[in-house]
């Protein structure tokens, strides 16, 4: 994928009355300009018009067409800058303009136009979000590019957290286990879990494209190791690297398995603790999911 | 901690969440998954009602370990499997059981059981005595 | 900043009348509405290009749970904006749909729940090439699903211009 490639074209031999009015009945909108000669002549129209939006539904079908369920579209921009009227043939066209890597797949950025009798009519741009051509056949749930969306074996990400008595001694009480603000309970390294904290979300997208219904799931397995307790004043910097991703079938339906580990390093860089956090999700292959 | 021995067992200690608490722990661990406070979305995940944080009972079997092992110890290793959901207004019982020990350190094997007496969590736990335990 | 070139007759461009300045900001009430497989079929239905736009096999329902096509949440932002009440501003003698935009945020499912709200983003005065004025009005729509997130942002631009004189 290379900018200048180009996207396949769709050609529509007619923008006939029927795509109008079966536009208009989907939009639940009958503007006459769009079917009645006398009403776009009176609109200084030479004839019934198609409609704008139809046409860019047209170049998100050519997108879509061309993803083949690889991916989505992200954006889509238009400009209709001439006409085209009702009974007009029309192409669709684009060309990749960058191609950018992320997490998981390209982001494509691409020209797109519709061209009709006197030239381009419709011009714009779109982002398409493309998944490389292979998928794993054993990859139900989406397995691999989840993998690469966690960047599954590398530092994912620190953060650094300050560790006040105030938050020891809110934690305590939100437990039950009274004792000293100044060293924080074995549990306490959850209230610093960047994952669990919502500060990193690297496959929240992929998470989200996966088309079947969740059954169930939540934290698997937590362990920790302390070199020393954590303390109040601590500023801790949590050092994340997802080390498994794996499906299995399970009692629940296809389980889904996430580990992590959590590096917690002081102020001086030396190691707190270490965490394995594992997260596990169970979907039903046979239902499809509600958003 | 001299008289500590293989097999000897734990004081038991017995939680009861309320949801307030499951609101609390909430804010103490900044994890607002909505499985734990909004009654809607557990019942849509096909709960009876919101469930415990997995995290919040480890604490409550951590609070085991420290109450009993005392302020001259350290726990080294703590580890713990969420078996099944625990939910709240319902006893929640911390069991814990010395399963070997060194002259420096114990290992203990630990669980919660729920008011039907299964066991919802299991874990174990390393703790290093200091020289005056 | 270089200046531009002097011409003639720059004409200036005219300001906002203060009705049109006081609509800036306005917003619709919110619409609720499910996303049906039967709509879903409709609109691709009405986007089937050269394989007949009057296929109506049945087979190609699409599924509960199955991701609409990206323009789906809001087809033409300017007809979902007058639905909902919002003020479609005409203050010059001719006025069309220049152009769109969408960016979908997260998938949106037959079987979801979406809410809609619309807003006037800006109105800016300008003029055409040849010196007419011309005032474009940005609609934007924003879309949620039944949980809360934000599935999608469609925008359009409304344009009004004088007409040319013969």
């Amino acid at each position: 994928m290379r900018a200048g490639d180009t996207i396949p074209e769709l050609s529509v031999d007619a923008a006939t009355m029927e795509h109008i009015v079966r536009w208009s009945a989907a939009i639940d909108d009958y503007t006459p300009i769009h079917f009645d000669p006398e009403a776009a002549a009176a609109r200084g129209m030479d004839g019934p018009v198609v409609n704008g939006p139809w046409k860019a539904a047209l170049l998100a079908r050519m997108l879509e067409s061309w993803l083949d369920g690889r991916g989505t579209v992200a954006r889509l921009d238009c400009r209709y800058r001439k006409p085209d009227l009702v009974g007009a043939a029309l192409t669709f066209g684009g060309a990749v303009t960058a191609v950018t890597a992320a997490a998981g797949h390209d982001v494509v950025e691409c020209d797109v136009w519709v061209a009709g009798a006197g030239g381009r009519t419709v011009t714009g741009s779109a982002t398409v979000h493309m998944r490389p051509a292979h998928d794993g056949e054993s990859d139900t749930l989406a397995t691999e590019r989840l993998k690469s969306a966690v960047r599954l074996g590398q530092e994912l990400g620190r953060f650094t957290y300050e560790v006040t008595a105030g938050d020891i001694a809110r934690f305590r009480a939100a437990v039950g286990d009274p004792g000293p603000d100044t060293v924080a309970p074995v549990t306490f390294y959850a209230a610093l879990d960047p994952v669990e904290r919502r500060d990193i979300l690297p496959d929240a997208e992929v998470l989200d494209e996966i088309p079947y219904a969740r059954t169930g799931g939540g934290n698997a397995f937590n362990e920790v190791e302390y070199e020393r307790p954590i303390r109040a004043g601590d500023v801790i910097t949590v050092v994340t690297t997802y080390t498994d991703v794996y499906e299995r079938d399970g009692g629940s339906g296809r389980l889904l398995f996430r580990v992590r580990t959590n590096d917690l390093l002081d102020a001086a860089g030396d190691l707190v603790a270490r965490t394995r956090m594992g997260h596990v999700m169970a979907y039903d292959l046979k239902r499809r999911a509600r958003a | 901690m001299r008289d500590v021995e293989v097999g000897d067992r734990l004081p038991a200690l017995v939680k009861v969440v309320t949801t307030e608490q499951l609101v609390r722990y909430a804010g103490a661990a900044n994890d607002y998954a909505r499985i734990h406070y909004d009654h809607a979305h557990a019942r849509e995940r096909g709960f009876a009602g919101v469930i415990v944080h997995g995290l919040l009972k480890a604490a409550f079997l951590s609070q085991l370990v420290t109450q009993w092992c005392g302020p001259d110890a350290r726990v080294r290793r703590f580890a713990v499997q969420y078996r099944r959901n625990d939910f709240p207004a319902q006893p929640i019982t911390c069991h814990g059981r010395v399963t070997a020990r060194s002259a420096g350190s114990v290992e203990l094997e630990l669980w919660t059981e729920n008011p039907e007496r299964q066991v919802t969590t299991k874990g174990t736990a390393t703790v290093e005595f200091g020289p005056d335990a | 900043m270089t200046t531009a070139p002097a011409r003639a007759e720059a004409p200036a461009v005219p300001p906002l009348s203060r009705d049109l300045r006081a609509l800036v900001g306005t917003v619709s009430a919110p619409r609720t509405r499910t996303v049906l497989a039967s709509d879903v079929h409709r609109f691709r239905l009405a986007t089937a290009a050269g394989e007949g736009a009057g296929s109506t096999d049945p087979a190609v329902v699409p599924a509960v749970g199955s991701v609409v096509p990206p323009t789906f949440f809001c087809p033409d932002p300017l007809v979902a904006a007058e639905a909902l009440g919002l003020p479609r501003p005409r203050p010059l003698a001719r006025t069309i749909d220049g152009g769109s935009r969408w960016e979908v945020v997260r998938p949106v499912r037959v079987g979801d729940t979406l809410t809609l709200v619309a807003r006037i983003a800006s109105i800016t005065p300008r003029t055409t090439a040849d010196g007419r004025p011309m005032v474009l009005t940005v609609i934007e729509v924003i879309a949620w699903n039944q949980d809360g997130h934000e599935v999608g942002v469609a925008l359009a631009t409304s344009v009004s211009y004088e007409e040319r004189l013969p």
